[in-house]
């Protein structure tokens, strides 16, 4: 005699199986997710990165003076007493922010430059030639307190007069 | 007449068949996981060696012509990098031909795939050298 429908066995092993499938592809599903959301995390950073360092370089070679402030920032005397400040704020995320103030004080250009939630940022001025270097750090991420370069920038103070006068008079 | 029987549900082979896929897709995508992991590290070395040509080269063509021959024989790897890129080495070339006097400079570090080294040229203010001019380095990043 052939047996009809499926037995109550049969049910129960059919939806453990549908069941640990569903939640494998859940997980794979969250991870993949997650994943896409770090890259873009990551790639808005190297972005960022890539925007600060062509920002530091270009006014560095124009910096008549550096000075080193005690909270860590970075202030750049330019042409006409223009001034130029990199500093970096740790609030809801780390940020590297470049204000561009004239003689006056007046703020004229403000950049942000987000940066990764761990990261530290810091600057060393070094002379013969005046130049100055910028290290962005991170913490590895799953190991507390260990860090590692992100990003290191250096770049020569007044440089744009010395390649002038290389290249001879200049229209 | 007779009447055909049409099959309901789904056979054992079905279900086994779409387990199967659904569980190779997974581990598709699991084993990329790592693989991410890995293009991220690489392009981010990448930066940091770019970065690190640009302030070598930065450095190089700021000097005078004296230190800058004691400069080149004393190419490091800024010892920061070291951790980031694995045996590091600094290789140079100062070239005075037609296309003008120029430093190239180029990194190679160890890698898990074969990859060409990262390089990266900057001019010289001209000097009459009287021919052309060839000098080649290397350094190890270690000191």
């Amino acid at each position: 005699m052939k047996r009809n429908g499926i037995s109550l066995i049969e049910t129960v092993i059919a939806v453990s199986a549908s069941s640990l499938i569903f939640l494998l592809t859940i997980g794979v599903l969250h991870q993949t997710m997650l994943l896409s959301s770090k890259a873009k995390s990551r790639t808005d950073f190297h972005q960022s990165n890539i925007r600060l360092a062509k920002y530091f370089r270009d006014d560095v070679h124009q910096a008549l003076q550096m000075k080193l402030a005690d909270d860590g920032s970075l202030e750049l005397t330019l042409k006409d007493s223009e001034t130029v400040t990199y500093r970096m704020e740790n609030g809801v995320g780390s940020v590297v922010i470049r204000e561009v103030k004239s003689s006056g004080g007046e703020n004229r250009e403000q950049e942000v430059f987000r940066m990764l939630d761990t990261a530290s940022c810091k600057f060393e001025i070094q002379d013969s030639p005046d130049r100055v270097t910028l290290e962005l750090d991170s913490e590895i991420p799953g190991e507390t307190g260990l860090k590692r370069v992100e990003m290191r920038v250096s770049a020569t103070a007044n440089r744009w007069p010395n390649v002038t006068a290389h290249l001879g008079a200049t229209p | 007449m007779l009447k055909q029987r049409r099959a309901y549900g789904s056979a054992n082979i079905e279900v086994l068949v779409a387990a199967s896929l659904l569980i190779a897709v997974i581990g598709l995508l699991s084993s990329m996981v790592p693989r991410l992991g890995n293009v991220w590290k690489a392009s981010r070395n990448n930066q940091l060696a770019t970065h690190e040509l640009a302030n070598q080269l930065e450095l190089l063509t700021a000097i005078p012509e004296l230190q800058r021959s004691q400069a080149l024989e004393n190419l490091r790897v800024s010892p920061d990098l070291t951790d980031a890129l694995h045996n590091a080495v600094l290789r140079h070339q100062l070239l005075d031909d037609a296309s003008g006097r120029r430093i190239v400079l180029s990194i190679d570090w160890e890698r898990t795939v074969d990859a060409k080294p990262i390089s990266m040229v900057a001019w010289l203010p001209s000097q009459k050298t009287g021919g052309e001019l060839r000098q080649e380095s290397d350094t190890r990043g270690t000191p």
